[in-house]
């Protein structure tokens, strides 16, 4: 029995050590910026030989997690508002800056579909990510407002946690139509299903990043991660995906 | 606060119970009197809500249920019901997560009754169904009712599942595990401390009347 203690001990212990010599970075990232991340972390752990985790999830759950101590060097928002209550509460090592600007995409199972008003209408389900945690919800339901057909689609709306879970029905057929980030329209599982439409007169959503101050990454490989999100590299993969450049 | 999420667990739950109550005797007439050499077979796909993480149940049963799936266009086609994202989608969902619930408490109970009652009946001309019904249940009553209580116990606490081919949507969907979780990540601790402290104690109750009735009962034989 001692004996098994022992080598339990000492193999926690070989986990600390490898830990403490890691340079990874932890990034945490609004669900839209996944496929556009996955294209950076691989071009930037090429580059520099270390590596990059991104924990993915809707920004208002981010913000969240961060605020009670979540151990992440980097958030980058689909908003500007989350990144800004993170440095208000302490927990941001400087203000916010705007990385890219996002598009609202529109999305239905039908490619016949003309206008965003024929898909919404034609449409039995539609899917939003949820207003009061996800940026493109929040805009979704604003852009709904502005046209006067909230009330309208009330009995056909689905509310995803995020883009991410909104791409997923998407790629299941789940639902009719969609309101989800531009950027999936450039990737594999969804891009070339059904119709995409941008949402025309939708406000540009600011991404806003935010170092954190629970980052314990060495100063230089966090310095290394900032240059290289801005270089030309990093921007041209953002474009790609549909993004905006502020 | 938003009383609907409890209403929506406590339908559901009931729903639920109801159903797979009238599913799950069938179910065990045949894994009890036709099993014989396929019976650890049939236990385990019984079993396999109990062990399989929620989001695989979660992410077969959106395959499923989609328009494109073939229970979802079934039900489409011939009673006009959409499954994913609705209320008899999340019962369907419910009925295969708690089935081991169900299932489960009532055949070991079965199986240690003594052969003679059967046997008995048999004797005395009464049909395996009979049997079942008549004899071999109302000598289990107590594990009917843990069967019923867990599982709808157990559905009051569904959660993963119920994430993945619920949808949220208020009223139809938002249940009380998940109107705490959406409470939690919007920070307001207020509304989610009540929800879930809710959920504890509806929890803890039952617990604690399903083993005051066991240990009442085993009391009593003693």
């Amino acid at each position: 029995m001692a004996r098994i203690v022992l080598l339990f001990l000492l193999l926690i212990s070989s986990v600390n050590l490898v830990r403490a010599q890691d340079e990874n970075l932890n990034i945490a990232i609004a669900a839209n910026l996944l496929p556009a991340m996955s294209q950076i972390e691989a071009l930037y752990e090429e580059k520099f030989q270390s590596s990059l985790t991104l924990i993915v999830a809707s920004s208002g759950k981010l913000t969240a997690q961060i605020i009670n101590g979540a151990p992440y060097d980097v958030f980058i928002s689909a908003d500007m508002k989350y990144p800004a209550k993170v440095y208000s509460a302490g927990n941001g090592q400087q203000t916010p800056d705007v990385l890219i600007q996002g598009k609202l995409a529109f999305w239905t199972k039908e490619p016949s579909v003309h206008s965003i008003e024929e898909g919404l209408q034609q449409a039995k389900t539609i899917a939003i990510a949820q207003p009061e945690l996800a940026p493109y919800g929040y805009q979704t339901q604003q852009w709904l407002q502005a046209q006067g057909w909230w009330e309208q689609v009330q009995s056909k709306l689905v509310y995803a946690e995020n883009v991410s879970q909104v791409n997923q029905y998407i790629a299941t057929g789940a639902v009719d139509a969609a309101f989800t980030a531009n950027s999936a329209q450039y990737t594999e599982a969804v891009g070339r299903k059904g119709k995409w439409k941008t949402v025309p007169e939708a406000t540009l959503l600011p991404h806003g990043m935010v170092l954190l101050q629970n980052s314990e990454a060495p100063e230089y490989t966090v310095n290394q991660f900032l240059e290289f999100i801005i270089s030309p590299v990093a921007q041209k993969v953002f474009q790609d995906f549909g993004y905006a450049l502020p | 606060m938003n009383w609907s999420p409890f209403w929506l667990s406590f339908k559901l739950a009931s729903v639920t119970t109801v159903l797979l109550f009238l599913l799950g005797i069938p179910l065990v007439y045949f894994i009890y009197f036709y099993g014989r050499s396929s019976k650890p077979l049939h236990k385990a796909v019984i079993s396999l809500p109990l062990v399989l993480p929620p989001t695989v149940l979660g992410y077969y049963l959106l395959l499923l249920l989609r328009p494109e799936g073939w229970l979802g266009q079934l039900s489409q086609q011939w009673l006009d019901i959409r499954l994913v994202f609705s209320f008899p989608g999340l019962v369907i969902g419910s009925i295969i997560f708690s089935l081991p619930f169900m299932v489960n408490p009532i055949l070991s109970a079965l199986e240690n009754l003594p052969d003679t009652y059967r046997e008995a009946a048999y004797t005395l001309g009464k049909s395996r169904w009979n049997t079942l019904i008549h004899v071999l249940l109302p000598n289990i009553k107590a594990s009917l009712w843990v069967g019923g209580v867990m599982t709808f116990a157990h559905t009051i606490g569904e959660f993963g599942v119920v994430l993945m081919i619920g949808g949220s949507i208020p009223e139809q969907t938002r249940v009380a595990s998940i109107a705490i979780y959406n409470e939690v990540e919007m920070l307001n601790y207020a509304d989610a401390n009540v929800y879930a402290a809710i959920l504890l104690l509806f929890s803890f109750i039952v617990l604690i009347l399903v083993y005051l009735y066991q240990h009442q009962r085993t009391q009593g034989i003693i």
